[in-house]
């Protein structure tokens, strides 16, 4: 008989959930990566993705189904006959109950089918992704301008006070109070159509033209990171301060460390993990600005697909996003995570 | 979103260190952000000096609309202009609203009673797949397009569809219908024959096209409900009237990025609105403008009760004929419309227009007060009313001015926005409400306008009454060779009945190009059609 050996994952399950690791040829691996800290991040992550999932699906389908309308009104419109709708809802599913239609789209996602369009008949899984590429375009280069010009503005702020750091702190705040829908109309409006700098609506795939991609994305990426860089330049100015007030960069400076090595190989590491923390919130919350700054820039992303599917009534597709929008912030979460254990080792050892 | 506090304490006001030691830190700090300063101007740069350009004898044709087309099906979809594209119409209609051949050379009624219908086909039509367009094909199609559930299917009462030989077909229906050859041409797409192949496998009609048309849906190129490709269809009977060696259709939802796009010579043409016409106008853009609607309050609700069993003020002609003087039209039009639209109190068809109708009820409070004390309002009522948001300028602006010239005479309204067609769609269709603000286009036949509304198989009786004085010019109308007189008779006796509060006519509009040609429309075409497009 072959000796099972039982791994308590305390950190990476929740509580009272072992799992069983056999003693095969992988079980000494396995049980080295059970107890490898990371291991437990994503471990934790994934297990608890399954409940949030769940929630986040139910939830979006309730909610859905108890705004007014339906697909079949979209589909017709208003020159219909009444038995023409009730047709077009039998033939849809419509007129099921909700807790039916749930369970019978939830039994197909379980296969990965997350079914199709009731608008488009397009598969859910190819409109995602079909519109991928804009959406991760513009929040990739969103979080990169946030981190770039955000920590910039930040440091800046930080080590020269006076009125060059308020006037960092002003434009940070700036971009906290102005709109991405505004600035996106504003910034087409003089980059676009005055300077015609920039192309004023569409995407580009990178695959036709790195370059006119590029062109493509600067507009929407400058209106959507605005809010991000005003979080980011907040928290580094924050943080670089306390950090710069405290004992261990006292000491560092007494002991003659250059001052290039103080800030960043010792200050700005430490203040890097509220910055972490922000980059994760400013992540989620440029998923939901994609939504306007998309329809502003008529950019083919997933903001618009779901704005517009929710305002059709086509249920499916909804629920394909809601799950994609929700697996997307897990894995903006897990990386968080593992950016912590990178930047503290106190994590790692906890 | 939250912030992530931090201990304040301890924190100095900047990097003013008191040894001064410190102070290479403001250089370093100045010099990495103008290097970032420096990096991201050149991206600009590089960004700013390509250009795109496009390969092929024949240039592109790019087009958007705020409308987001997500079905290519013409058996459902009603995204005519759109749809024409790969779909040849059996008549076509031209931007004057006459007629001419397209797939059908000739047509004709056969008999008096406007209930037999010949068309003959051109013989050199072939469907994008290559099958010949024959009287088979028609019959199976529209055998199918009337089975479909799309707005459209019920427009034609078919009975019959016979062949005769390989190129003729006749329709025969279960009552008269005297506007054939306009419900047969793209307005109605009812004449958008696809090909009978497809009908082995209907669901594919949602994202290929199987017309006879000058192009072809490309999904390779396509991201439904956003952007369609058409690339030229090698089997077009009229090689020469392929213009463009491709054909982009975008949606772009909001007006003012449209315009931009038209600005930048992103687009060649866009579906504008009253939103953005005078920007467009000031920034020499070319405007084609048609008046091709109306919009006005529709009384849902005329039946003797209202929903929760008390006498319904509405089903007095009195009352209704206040509502009509209780608004200033001149004053509505000009302020939220403009040049772009007339006052008037008639629904505008395209064959019962009626001029000396259209300002029956001039504006005249004092009167409508009085009508409504004689009918027993002297304090007027509350009607419960929607608003359909999502028409912008026409939407909730329209229903509250309306709702303030209405509060002068008694008569408050009680709104309900709506954000989306299916957000109102139910309400509307549902008893709860007595009326609704309401904008219609393009205008249509005072028959069809009867046979969507007014007619005991109207789509939405939502008059919940008949008036068998308009049934019967309807049904004699339509009988009749001449079948305008009275169409015009029908619309009088809407006018003076006072079943709406018709307010004022509306234009839609156009944003184009100075390198298009062919883009125009009247209030009968309803669209301008791309197939009539052409570069300059």
């Amino acid at each position: 008989m072959v000796p099972e050996i039982d791994v308590q994952l305390d950190q990476a399950v929740p509580d009272g959930i072992r799992l069983r690791i056999g003693d095969g040829p992988l079980a000494p691996a396995l049980r080295r990566l059970a107890r490898h800290p990371v291991a437990r991040v994503v471990g934790r992550r994934l297990l608890l993705a399954v409940p949030l999932l769940l929630v986040v699906s139910a939830s979006s389908f309730l909610l859905l189904s108890l705004t007014p309308g339906d697909a079949a009104n979209q589909i017709l419109g208003p020159h219909a006959t009444a038995e023409q709708y009730a047709s077009l809802r039998r033939a849809l599913g419509l007129d099921l109950p909700v807790q039916e239609q749930y369970l019978h789209w939830l039994r197909h996602a379980l296969t990965g089918d997350l079914g199709a369009s009731v608008i488009t008949g397009e598969t859910v899984t190819r409109a995602i992704g079909e519109r991928l590429a804009p959406t991760l375009s513009l929040i990739v280069g969103s979080l990169l301008v946030s981190v770039l010009v955000g920590v910039g503005l930040g440091l800046f702020s930080a080590i020269r006070g006076g009125r060059a750091g308020r006037l960092a702190d002003a434009l940070a705040l700036a971009g906290y109070s102005v709109p991405a829908f505004w600035i996106g109309a504003e910034l087409i409006v003089l980059f676009a159509v005055k300077l015609t700098w920039f192309p004023a609506t569409g995407y580009v795939p990178v695959s036709h033209s790195p370059v006119d991609w590029l062109r493509s994305l600067v507009l929407p990426v400058a209106a959507l990171s605005l809010y991000g860089i005003a979080a980011v330049a907040r928290q580094t100015r924050e943080a670089m301060l306390d950090v710069l007030a405290s004992e261990h960069i006292r000491m560092a400076r007494a002991n003659g460390l250059p001052a290039r090595s103080i800030l960043f190989r010792h200050a700005l590491r430490n203040a890097s993990v509220p910055v972490v923390t922000v980059l994760g919130v400013v992540a989620v919350g440029l998923l939901g600005g994609t939504i306007f700054v998309e329809n502003v820039f008529a950019l083919p992303g997933l903001g618009v697909l779901v704005v517009n599917a929710s305002l059709q009534g086509d249920l499916p597709v909804v629920q394909g996003v809601a799950v994609f929008f929700t697996l997307v912030v897990i894995v903006v979460n897990l990386a968080i995570d593992l950016a912590y254990t990178w930047l503290n080792p106190r994590v790692r050892v906890a | 979103m939250r912030w992530i506090s931090t201990p304040t304490s301890s924190r100095t006001t900047g990097f003013d260190d008191p040894t001064g030691s410190l102070s290479q830190g403001k250089e370093f700090g100045v010099r990495r952000l103008l290097h970032l300063v420096a990096v991201a101007a050149a991206v600009s740069g590089l960004c700013f000096a390509a250009t795109s350009s496009s390969a092929g004898s024949k240039p592109e044709l790019r087009f958007a609309s705020a409308t987001a087309v997500t079905n290519l099906n013409p058996a459902i979809d009603i995204d005519t202009y759109v749809l024409a594209l790969a779909y040849a119409s059996l008549i076509h209609i031209r931007p004057d609203g006459s007629f001419a051949p397209a797939l059908a050379t000739s047509w004709r009624y056969v008999g008096s009673g406007n209930t037999t219908f010949e068309l003959t086909l051109r013989k050199d039509a072939r469907f994008s797949d290559g099958t010949p367009v024959d009287a088979q094909a028609v019959k199976k199609w529209l055998i199918y397009f009337s089975g479909e559930k799309g707005a459209f299917a019920k427009n034609i009462p078919f009975k019959t569809i016979q062949t005769v030989g390989r190129w003729k077909i006749v329709l025969h229906l279960s009552r008269a219908e005297p506007n054939l050859p306009f419900l047969l041409s793209e307005p109605f797409e009812s004449g958008f024959i696809g090909s009978p192949r497809a009908l082995s496998k209907p669901e594919q009609l949602k994202t290929h096209t199987f017309g006879a048309g000058p192009y072809m849906v490309d999904p390779s190129q396509t991201v439904p409900g956003d952007h369609y490709t058409f690339v030229p269809n090698p089997y077009y009977y009229d090689q020469s009237a392929i213009r463009f060696s491709k054909v982009t259709y975008r949606t772009i939802a909001q007006p003012t990025t449209l315009l931009a796009a038209v600005q930048t010579g992103q687009l060649d043409a866009g579906y504008g609105d009253l939103s953005t016409v005078a920007k467009a106008e000031a920034a020499g853009l070319k405007v084609v403008s048609a008046p091709i609607g109306w919009a006005g309050l529709l009384l849902l609700n005329r039946g003797p009760e209202t929903e929760d069993g008390q006498a319904n003020p509405l089903s007095k002609l009195p009352v209704r004929q206040a509502l009509n003087y209780a608004v200033d039209r001149k004053t509505i039009s000009k302020s939220l419309i403009g040049k772009y639209g007339s006052p008037t109190d008639e629904a505008p068809t395209l064959d019962g227009w009626n001029p000396e109708f259209s300002n029956l009820y001039a504006y005249d409070p004092a009167k409508a007060k009085q009508l409504l004390a004689a009918a027993g309002y002297p304090d007027g009522f509350t009607l419960k009313v929607l608003s359909m948001t999502f028409f912008g300028t026409l939407g909730d602006p329209l229903v509250q001015t309306i709702a303030k010239y209405f509060s002068a005479v008694g008569v408050k309204l009680d709104i309900t926005p709506n954000a989306s067609l299916n957000d109102w769609l139910p309400k509307y269709l549902g008893p709860d409400y007595q009326a609704t603000g309401f904008t219609e286009g393009p205008v249509i036949s005072a028959y069809t306008t009867y046979n969507n509304w007014y007619g005991p198989k109207a789509y939405v009786k939502h008059h919940g009454w008949s008036d068998p004085v308009l049934d019967k010019l309807y049904v004699d109308g339509a009988r009749s060779k001449n079948p305008a007189t009275n169409a015009k008779k029908m619309m009088a006796r809407l006018v003076t009945q006072a079943d709406e509060v018709i307010v004022s006519t509306s234009n839609s509009f156009w944003y184009v190009s100075k390198h298009l040609g062919g883009l125009a429309y009247s209030a009968a075409s309803g669209y301008p059609y791309p197939t009539e497009w052409y570069p300059k």
